[in-house]
């Protein structure tokens, strides 16, 4: 049985008369590649926004690793490890590839603070910057203004900048949509491979289905703010209430 | 301090409370439709000084004429900003939108002094408002009386525009859903422009009305005034009228009260007073939340 | 050849800027003078405004406490003015500590307006308390004495040598700002300015990152006011109303935002053109805005981006 990761204890949301997160109590379990799905206003947002630190809820708490997170701002959680990706992109358009994946590897490294010393002189942190963009298929791109860079490989390189923080717990929004199949292709096999080497755990909000389930250990389905569906793929897609969810909408069987 | 002491220095808040939110007013109406924090505001409360000083030269002395169409000539001046510069960079970030209009305060300064030459003016006094009253047995000048009473009626003529007329209703629509007011058939640039222009109005006419009551028109007076303004607009809340009303009273009120009792730190205690709000309650009293 | 255009430029500067010092005559010497202390002033600035897009009303407040702090130094604990120009610029930047402690929780216009009212408690306090300040007179009578160092004595009461010591302080500036852009740091500040909300899930503090440049910002401008203060041999309690604050902006703005020899044309334009047309007429600041607004409409890569070919 692998560590508990995160944990959700009665997490609640209300906008208004919204409710976007309705007693929410989850356990993710380190390396188990988990997807949130559920139809549009299921509360999917609210619930990454309030988990990375954007909104606060109402009532609830949140354990990271064994430490209460609930009230601690967003750069004080990436700096224990949980941090997101976003379904827009994202990025710093007028830095170059390589500067995006640097800020954030530079934090990650605890080495921002440096105010005299050289860029260039961070050869360690620039090494793990050059392999991250080989592993995402962007190095011959290194150069570039992100601005100039094609959608689906701003899409990628929003990925990349996530995994640059090495977080220990990663969600991931819609980190496909966008994309090229070749493109798609890459950035799964990453994810992939990175849940499997455990250095990364993953959490994927998505509305693709294939993807979801070939992909997932675990998935998670929301309506209304609330957890209707909890199991392995298949459980989910028995569950006759996730079935009444979805009705009339594709449940590849 | 006894009673007399104290209605006095009351009134004396007053005046220059009403005063400030004479000038206000405009800044408040188009930060709140148009977003923007237009420096040169204190020009158009300087340009109507003068121009209304120079109407009622032209025109054989009558203050009121001079009330009536030095601003009108103002008016032309904020059209020409708005239309032909302020519109090109509201996209822009906003360091450009206010730089724009400080380049505008150093331009109107030294038009001015171009104009009207570089030294202080005296001001001629309004038939029927001049010299005092006598109030508990000291004297109060009857012109900043009539100012008290003007302030709170111009604050009642923009409500009633703003809430009761049809004009309004555009203009609150268009300040809070842009794209909404757009999308139901708001000509949201014009609109914007004649905002802007009723606003230059506003502050011109807090110049003019200044004429008598500061008594000297000096190029550059309009520095001193947007910075009182902006001191009122942040502590009602930017963008809120109502706000900048009770603002004024406060500040009109701190700065008589401080001149009397702490003349060293009279200044001081409006900026603390500013800078507390802007950190415990950075809408203002009134304003929309951040 | 485009690469070492920048290198050539800052040789020329820099030859330049010597040759002026060894044959120029004094309105010449006391004129570059000027220009580069403007230019740590400016360029301090942009490290705030170029980098985190922050724009502050306040740093007047700093250039009068590296001015103010230089001077009750010289008058009332030792006349030394290298220890002066460390106290000044300490000062200033203590001050930036206190101020920008409450400024950086805000952005945009918020924090434009509380820069404004920090910047202008600053100013009251100069203009009120006399018996330290001088008030509106200022303090006067700060004489450049020789800076002594150790067995050495180093006179620089001279306008000549003076220019030297600021070349000199100018030169340690860039090297610093420059360093500071290429840093780390750096990354951090421009990505503050690219994308906030990013930063913060890089895992970076965005208030402590804008301190940090409030802070250096503020440093550079004690640095100039102390300078300033040496250069005129008195203080003016103006330097430290808030209308002093736009200065560094507009010259930065002539000169071109975002680039790093923006602050220094801007400031080398905006000195010198001011001389030549107050040559002329008296209305130097109708021009100074009409130029102004022409680069706001228009040219907002300023001087720097139209010479590099880039209109922003």
């Amino acid at each position: 049985m692998s560590r508990e990761i995160l944990k959700i204890v009665s997490l609640n949301k209300a906008f208004g008369r919204v409710q976007a997160a309705a007693d929410i109590n989850l356990s993710l379990q380190e390396g188990v590649l988990t997807s949130i799905i559920g139809p549009n206003g299921a509360g999917k947002s609210t619930l990454i926004n309030i988990l990375s630190g954007s909104i606060p809820p109402d009532s609830g708490r949140i354990y990271f690793l064994g430490t209460d997170i609930t009230r601690l701002p967003v750069h004080r959680r990436v700096k224990l490890g949980l941090c997101r990706s976003f379904q827009l992109v994202n990025i710093f358009p007028e830095l170059t590839v390589f500067e995006n994946i640097l800020l954030p590897a530079l934090a990650a490294a605890d080495r921002t603070r440096h105010l005299l010393r050289a860029i260039r002189r961070e050869t360690a942190v620039r090494a793990q910057v050059a392999q991250l963009l080989e592993r995402i298929g962007l190095q011959h791109a290194a150069d570039t203004v992100a601005s100039a860079l094609s959608h689906g490989d701003q899409r990628v390189l929003e990925v990349g900048v996530a995994l640059a923080a090495k977080p220990k717990l990663l969600f991931l929004d819609e980190p496909t949509a966008g994309m090229n199949p070749v493109e798609r292709v890459r950035v799964l096999e990453n994810i992939r491979e990175l849940s499997h080497s455990k250095q990364t755990t993953f959490v994927l909000v998505e509305h693709d289905m294939d993807i979801v389930f070939s992909l997932s250990d675990r998935v998670i389905v929301l309506h209304h703010g609330e957890v209707i569906g909890d199991g392995t793929t298949d459980a989910v897609k028995n569950d006759p209430r996730v079935r009444e969810v979805y009705l009339g909408q594709e449940v590849p069987a | 301090m006894n009673l007399e002491s104290l209605v006095h220095v009351c009134l004396a808040g007053l005046s220059t409370g009403m005063f400030i939110w004479l000038v206000a007013s405009g800044l408040t109406l188009i930060f709140g439709v148009l977003g923007v924090l237009n420096f040169a505001h204190g020009s158009f409360y300087m340009l109507g000084a003068y121009c209304a000083f120079t109407a009622l030269k032209l025109m054989g002395g009558n203050f009121w004429l001079g009330l009536l169409v030095g601003p009108l000539v103002v008016c032309a001046v904020g059209f020409v900003i708005e239309r032909f510069f302020l519109r090109h960079v509201y996209g822009l970030e906003l360091p450009y939108q206010l730089l724009l209009t400080f380049a505008f305060v150093l331009l109107f300064d030294n038009l001015v002094k171009i104009i009207w030459g570089a030294g202080s003016i005296g001001s001629p006094s309004v038939p029927g408002l001049s010299g005092s009253v006598n109030i508990l047995g000291r004297f109060f000048p009857v012109y900043n009386l009539f100012i008290i009473v003007v302030g709170p009626l111009v604050a009642l003529g923009l409500w009633a525009l703003i809430e009761k007329t049809w004009y309004g209703r555009i203009i609150r629509a268009a300040s809070t859903e842009r794209e909404m007011a757009a999308a139901i058939g708001v000509r949201v640039p014009a609109l914007f422009t004649g905002v802007f222009v009723f606003g230059t109005w506003l502050g011109a006419v807090g110049g003019a009305l200044a004429v008598p009551y500061i008594g000297l028109l000096t190029p550059g007076m309009g520095e001193a005034i947007i910075i009182e303004a902006f001191v009122v607009a942040v502590i009602g809340g930017l963008g809120s009228l109502k706000g900048a009303f009770l603002g004024a009273l406060v500040i009109g009120l701190l700065s008589s009260f401080g001149t009397r009792f702490l003349p060293a730190f009279d200044m001081f205690l409006t900026f603390i007073l500013m800078a507390a709000v802007l950190l415990w309650r950075p809408q203002g009293f009134f304003g929309k939340a951040v | 050849m485009k690469r070492y255009a920048p290198i050539l430029f800052a040789g020329i500067a820099l030859a330049a800027l010597v040759l002026i010092g060894l044959i120029g005559g004094r309105f010449l010497i006391y004129l570059t003078s000027r220009v580069m202390i403007l230019s740590i002033f400016a360029m301090g600035y942009n490290i705030l405004f170029g980098r985190t897009g922050l724009l502050s009303f306040g740093h007047a407040a700093f250039y009068a406490g590296g001015a103010y702090g230089l001077g009750l130094f010289m008058l009332h604990v030792l006349p030394h003015p290298l220890l002066g120009i460390v106290v000044g610029v300490a000062c200033a930047a203590l001050l930036a500590v206190v101020i920008g402690f409450f400024c950086v929780r805000h952005t945009e216009i918020y924090f434009a307006m509380l820069t404004l009212a920090f910047g202008m408690m600053v100013f009251s306090l100069i203009w009120n308390l006399r018996d330290i300040t001088g008030g509106d007179d200022g303090l006067v009578g700060i004489i450049r004495t020789p800076i002594a160092l150790g067995p050495l004595s180093i006179p620089i009461i001279k306008p000549q040598s003076y220019y030297f010591l600021i070349l000199a302080l100018l030169l340690l500036s860039v090297f610093l700002i420059y360093r500071i852009r290429h840093s780390p740091f750096g990354l951090v500040l421009a990505g503050i300015r690219e994308n906030e909300k990013r930063v913060a899930f890089a895992g970076v503090s965005l208030k402590n990152y804008r301190l940090g440049a409030f802070v250096l910002s503020g440093a550079f401008a004690g640095l100039a006011g102390a300078l300033g203060t040496l250069l005129e041999s008195s203080t003016s309690p103006f330097s430290a109303h808030w209308s002093h604050s736009a200065e560094p902006i507009l010259v930065t703005l002539i000169g071109g935002l975002q680039t790093f020899a923006g602050p220094m044309v801007g400031s080398a334009v905006f000195i010198v053109l001011r001389e030549v047309i107050e040559r002329f007429t008296h209305n130097w600041m109708l021009w100074f805005s009409i130029i102004l607004l022409v680069i706001i409409m228009g040219f907002r890569g300023g001087i720097v981006g139209i010479l590099s070919g880039r209109r922003k």
